[in-house]
Formats: structure tokens, sequence, C-alpha cells
């Protein structure tokens, strides 16, 4: 519910609007929206890496911006991101309080056409604030002790490990496991993959053995292993070793398997918020990345580092398009044309 | 403007009139037809395509494990290749628990319509993204409750985008509209065609009976003309002999009209001739006398004639009258000409029938001519002191007027000819024979009845009978 005095300086902004155009534009360049009240949405259900994101997203901005109210916690679950990202793009949500939070799986979909026949310049990509790996678990007492175990297992016969894991054909841990296979010198095509509602699911799953292997997330791994779960760590899917709880467990790339899989997360904007609106929340962000507690705070909702704004975030975010369509035409994803 | 255009429509041509008809008839059946056609269509490819949902339904459903604590399908690759082949759009797939707290898939895939029966699939139509998709949806029990709900059964939803089937049942229905057009073409062309070639016969009578002469009044030619025609043509034929007999008839008045009146014209030229050439006065005035019963003679020739003229042409105005008294009227007229050869001219009444109904319907004035003409031939050609009985008869068709004489009778050929119209008997030659009797036909015929000479039942004679219908 929007204060009155919201109601008077959006009137008034009106107002300027119509009365001096240019003005206008100054007077709503005065206005902060970072310093206003705005929600952040949250394309899921409660719990997982969106509502993770809005929370060191509500974190690290009153951080910086210690006089605005506490970023809202908005849920619109559906289509993992798809329902949030149409309504964006169709604006029947939008306005320049409304964030919304993306990840890599969004992209991923977003490049196989899964949100609809938008183009990615259908929002506006304000910051990513971290980002996760990809991670592949196997069961504590499992006979594949390195990756090279698996690798060598999925060689010999890909059907005989099933994958199990949240997110179906196309999913980023399908992909995961996908290349894990390919890696391994065989289809990709032949491989079992086993869905789950979610990450916690097909942990269970893999300490009960239904499954062999989990292509999942670093941080939903750590998750369960605090929680007791007897899960091993074969490899970490990053570029170097990372620190923290994951100090210790080798990348796939010193096993000789070069794959790297990072699951950025970040913030967007409807693509109709106005310039200014656009570049404060921009440099808020910039902001509170740059902020001595913010490594600390990040590091607490399990991210590492990954922050970019701007064209540097634009760039990424095409450059990971390019390289996820390419992906799905390798892996024989059927790709939806987006306008 | 209904009244103008059914006035229109009436004189319109045929084949406006057929265009007017079986176009618009031609085009609704159509309609109709690529309707039905786009229905039968759409059933076909939803049958199909339903067919298809169905079966990625099942091999979801046969992959569905809760053995791990959680709810979980397998999907094997070949299986997801599979669908997206079959169908144009994307495939969506949702597996939820009953109570909503586990799903797996596209999470807010639309709901079935209503409550699934157990193990029944449903399909339906619903939006998904904006997109019209088709579902196939299935709920069936699980052998266990899965981990994180307490459902114990399953819905299995799959979607695909409606797009595949509506270009199907489009392609289906423009080759379809593509075909009827055509078809449609051809039928008018066809019906062109056939209607040139079946009106030919039409233009061909009108060309024929166009290029006749003005006197040209033998009959068409019916035989290689349509049924429908043949009629029409049959009663233009009949109207023209009609007319041709009316002509001929015409001719034959002149003919006989001028030979009568020539046969008088000359013996009275001949007559004045002689009286003019004799000096002796008792000679003269026996010549003068006997020029005055010729000019008698071509006076009732000439007031035959006319009456025979006015028969035909006369109105006939029926009204009731007393038959006897006619007969009565007629013999008295007549008396002094039967005297004169001293002929028993009598009257007989109730003799040949037991009590005629004597009031009878006609036109009096013709049938007193009639019955006239009839009594004065029987003076003229029965011998002195014969006999000539008149009578009047009736039964239930009609009423006859009989005169009977025992003169020396016709023939039987001469009774066949003789009272067709200006057909003389052998008798000819005393004149006026052929007129009286024709005049009697014309006037019984014009009372639709008719004029019988038959032979006389006892001895020689001759029977004329005019006999009329009751109306």
């Amino acid at each position: 519910m929007p204060s009155p005095a919201l109601h008077r300086r959006h009137a008034l902004r009106a107002l300027c609007a119509l009365l001096a155009p240019s003005f206008g534009l100054r007077a709503m360049a005065a206005s902060d929206p970072s310093e206003e009240a705005a929600d952040c949405v949250i394309p899921a259900k409660a719990g997982g890496g969106f509502a993770l994101t809005c929370a060191l997203a509500r974190d690290a901005l009153q951080a910086v911006r210690p006089a605005r109210p506490p970023l809202g916690q908005r849920y619109l679950p559906g289509g993992i991101g798809a329902v949030a990202f149409d309504r964006i793009a169709t604006g029947k949500l939008g306005g320049q309080g409304t964030l919304v939070a993306f990840s890599s799986g969004s992209l991923l979909n977003l490049a196989q056409g899964r949100f609809g026949p938008h183009p990615p310049s259908a929002v506006r990509w304000i910051a990513t604030l971290g980002t996760d790996y990809g991670v592949v678990a196997v069961h504590r007492d499992s006979p594949f002790r390195r990756l090279q175990d698996l690798v060598a297992a999925l060689r010999q016969d890909p059907s005989r490990i099933a994958f199990g894991a949240g997110g179906t054909v196309g999913s980023q841990d399908w992909v995961k496991a996908a290349l894990l296979v390919r890696a391994a010198g065989r289809d990709h095509k032949a491989m079992r993959f086993v869905s789950f509602e979610g990450g916690g699911d097909a942990l269970s799953a893999l300490q009960g053995r239904h499954v062999d292997a989990f292509p999942g997330d670093a941080a939903e791994a750590l998750q369960a292993m605090a929680g007791g779960t007897p899960v091993r760590l074969l490899a970490v899917l990053s570029e170097n070793r990372l620190g923290g709880a994951l100090t210790g467990v080798p990348t796939a790339r010193e096993q000789g398997v070069d794959l790297v899989w990072p699951t950025v997360r970040g913030l967007y904007l409807s693509a109709d918020v106005p310039e200014p609106a656009v570049r404060a929340w921009v440099a808020a962000f910039r902001e509170a990345g740059a902020a001595p507690g913010y490594a600390a705070l990040r590091e607490q909702h399990g991210l590492y580092p990954f922050a970019l704004t701007g064209t540097a975030l634009d760039d990424y975010v095409q450059a990971q398009l390019k390289a996820y369509r390419r992906l799905a035409d390798e892996l024989g994803l059927r790709r939806w044309p987006t306008s | 403007m209904p009244l103008n255009f059914t006035a229109r429509l009436r004189r319109a041509s045929l084949w406006q009139r057929l265009a007017l008809l079986l176009f618009p008839a031609l085009l609704v059946v159509t309609c109709i037809e690529l309707w039905m056609t786009r229905h039968d269509a759409l059933a076909a490819a939803n049958a199909a395509y339903d067919r298809s949902l169905l079966g990625a339904l099942k091999s979801i459903d046969a992959n569905i494990s809760t053995a791990s604590g959680g709810l979980s399908v397998e999907l094997p690759y070949t299986m997801f290749e599979f669908f997206e082949l079959t169908a144009s759009g994307q495939v969506f797939f949702r597996v939820s628990t009953s109570d909503g707290l586990v799903e797996l898939g596209s999470a807010d895939l639309p709901a079935p319509p209503a409550e699934l029966a157990m193990g029944v699939p449903a399909f339906y139509d619903a939006t998904y993204f904006g997109e019209a998709v088709r579902l196939a949806a299935y709920r069936r029990d699980l052998d266990r409750t899965p981990a994180g709900s307490t459902g114990r059964s399953v819905l299995i939803q799959v979607g695909e985008s409606t797009r595949s089937r509506q270009e199907f049942s489009a392609r289906f229905v423009r080759s379809a509209a593509l075909r009827d057009g055509l078809v449609l073409a051809m039928l008018l062309c066809g019906t062109a065609i056939a209607l040139a070639a079946a009106l030919r016969p039409l233009s061909r009578l009108a060309r024929e009976v166009g290029a006749r002469t003005s006197d040209d009044l033998t009959r068409i030619a019916e035989t290689d003309l349509p049924a429908e025609v043949r009629p029409l043509v049959a009663a233009v034929n009949q109207q023209m002999s009609r007319t041709q007999e009316l002509v001929s008839q015409q001719r034959q008045f002149l003919d006989d009209a001028s030979h009568q009146l020539r046969t008088h014209l000359t013996t009275l030229q001949m007559q004045a001739d002689y009286a003019r050439r004799e000096e002796d006065p008792a000679q003269v005035r026996a010549a003068l006398d006997a020029l005055g019963a010729e000019i008698a003679r071509a006076t009732r020739s000439a007031q035959q004639l006319l009456a025979l003229g006015r028969s035909d042409t006369v109105s006939v105005e029926p009204a009731e009258f007393d038959l006897e008294a006619l007969l009565r009227e007629v013999a008295v007229d007549l008396l002094p000409m039967a005297r004169a050869k001293r002929i028993d001219l009598g009257i007989d009444l109730g003799i040949h029938s037991a009590m005629p109904d004597f009031p009878a319907v006609a036109d009096r004035a013709l049938m007193r001519e009639a019955l006239g003409n009839l009594v004065s031939n029987a003076i003229a050609y029965t011998p002195a002191e014969g006999t000539i009985t008149l009578f009047a008869a009736s039964d239930a068709a009609g009423w006859s007027l009989n005169v009977e004489d025992n003169g020396p009778g016709l023939s039987e050929e001469e009774r066949a000819a003789l009272g067709q119209r200006f057909l003389r008997g052998a008798r000819a030659g005393k004149g006026g024979f052929g007129l009286g009797l024709a005049i009697a036909r014309s006037i019984a015929q014009r009372h639709r009845g008719e004029l019988r000479l038959e032979a006389r039942e006892a001895g020689p004679g001759l029977h004329a009978i005019i006999w009329w219908p009751r109306t």
C-alpha cells in the first residue's frame, strides 16, 4: 500500500512532466527510486536461489541506503521465472519500484525461448550480486571417489549412472549432467536423468541411493551437508578452487574435465523504466557491491564474487545468451523463436 | 420492393431465373459443406494429436517414482525429442501431488476444468503464457505419499501448443475450400453448358416459328421437342388447327354463298332476257311470275346464308322454353308449303317418349331456325302426298328435336357425308338443301350437340335429329 506522500509525489511528478518535459526529467532524476519503497519479485516459491538473491539485495541495499524502507519480498512463482518475465515484458508488471531476481537459469530459459516470444531487451538488466557454482556430488559411500571415476563409469555405460536433480530436460542441472556425459565421450541422449521438485529432494534421493549423482549447485549441496546428508562433492564447476566450505574440493578442470558452470544471480527492471531511475538503481547496487561489509553479506548467502552492472552486465548477458543458444543447439534442445 | 422483385423475376429469362435460384443455393450448400469440413478436420486433428499427447502422458506416468521418498520423474531424452518432433509448439508437463505441495515441470500449467476421475485421462483447452494449449490430464494413486506432501495421488498434465493442429486443420480447410471452389465453378460451368444444350430446342422452335409465312397454318412438328415444351406446342397446334378450320369454313362459306347467289343471279338474268324478248303479254307475264318466284328463292337463299353466317358468330343465349310450343309454331309456319304439295305435316306428342320434359334450355331463336330448315328440307324432298312428323324428346342426357319423313331417304354414304358442312348430296342441284342441314348442324354444335341423320325405322324415309345436352 503506497503512502499518501508517495501519491502526492507521483502526482507532482506527473504534473511536472506535463508542464515542462525538461524540468520534469530533472525533477524525476531528483527522486531516487533506490531511496523509495520498492519490491523485489521472487519468481518462485519460498526458499531457493531467487529468495536468496532478494534477501541479499535487501540487506546490501540497506547498508548503503540506511534511510530507505527495506526492499519488499514478493513471490510470483511460475515456470522458473517465466511468469514474472512475461509479466514484465508485456507491461502487466513494472515500474521503477519493481526489481525481479534472475539467475543463469533464467538466461538459459530465455536463450531457449521458454520465456515466451520476448527478446532479452524486453527488460533492463540492473546488477548481478554474486554467483554460485555447479558441483558434482555423490553419496558419501559411493564407489566414485573422484570425478574421473564417475567419468570412467559414464564412458563405460552412460545408462548405468542415474543423475538426480531439480529441473527438467534443458534446465541447468540437466545441461551440467549432459556436458559431463559428453566429456566422458558418450552421447548425452543415453543419459539417465531423474527430475525432482528441487535440489533438496534430489539430495534425499542421493542419500537413499535412488540416484547416483547430483549435478546441482554448491549452495544447496552445502546446505544438505550441513543438515547431515551423507554427500561427497567430487568437483566444483568453477575456474579456480573456491574458499570457505568448499576449500579442498577440486575443480572439474583440475580433474581433466573442462566444465565450468557458474550460476550468476542478479536483478532486472522493466524496460520502460526511465533512464534516470535505471541509473539510480545501478548506482545504488554498485555502491552496495563496493561497500566494505558486502563480501561477508554475500558469503553469508552462499555466493561468490560476481558483481556486474551497466554495460558490462549487458555484454555479459548477451555473451551468455549466445553461449547458451549454441549449447542448446549442440545438445539437441529445441529453441523457440523469440522476437 | 418485393412486388417489384417478383414482377422482375417473372419477366426474367430462364437463364437469369436459374442463376438467381441456383447460385445462392449452391453457395449455401458449399459454405455448409466447408463448415462441416472444418469441424471434421478439427475433430480429426484433435483426435490424432490427443493420441500423441496421451502417449506422452503415459510415458511420463511410467517414469514417476516415489521410491526415493520424494516425487521424481525420470526423463529420458528420447521421450522429449519424440514429443517435440510431433508438436510444432512447446511441450509442457507438470507432475504434482493431489495437494499441490510437490510439483515438477511447469508449475503453473492450467488445472483441468473439472475434477478428474481416477485413472481416466481428460483433455481440455486452455491458455498458457498467452498461447492456446491443449492439455491432457490424468490422476492416479501413488504407492506411497511422497516427502513434503500428504497427497496419496498424483496429477500428471501434458500440454502442447495448438499451433500444430490449427495449422493442420487450416491446411485441410484451405484445400477443401479450394476444392469446393473448383467444384462450384465446374458445377456452374457444367450447368451453364447443360442449360444451353437443354434450351437449344426452344430457340430452334422460336426460329422456326418466326420464319413461317403469315398464312402458314400447318402444324408445328412436335416429334423432336422436349417433353416439357410438347404440351405448349400441342396447344398452339390445336389453336392453329381451330383457326385453320375457321378460315377454311369461312372460305367455303364464301364459295358456297357466291355459288348460290351466282346461280340465282344467272337464272334471273336469263328470265329477264327472256321476258324482254317475248312480245306476247301472256308469255311476258308468265316470265315475270317465274322471275318473281326466282327472286323469292334467291331471297330465301340469302336469308339462309345470313342465318348460317349468324349461327357461326351470334352468341348463344340459352333460356328455358317449351319445346312443344316451338314444334307447333314451326309446323304452323310451314303448313302452307306442305299443303301446296299435299303433304301431311303433323306433330306427334308423347308417342316416342313417355312424357317429354318439354321445358328445355337452349337459344330458342336458333333452335327455331334449325328446326325450320329441317322441315323445309323434308317438304322439299318428300314426294307429294307424303307424311312428315315432328316430335320432341328428352332423356337424362339432353333434349332432341326430330323430323321424320317417308320420302326416298338417303343412302348410308350420303347420310355420312350430308350435314358435313357445305357438302351436298346427289340431289344438291335442287338448291338450298346443303345450307339447311349445315345451318341445323351448326346450331346443334353451338349448343355442344349434334345433327344426326338416320334411316326411318319403319319403311323408307329420313329421320333427322337435332340433339343437344343438358348443361
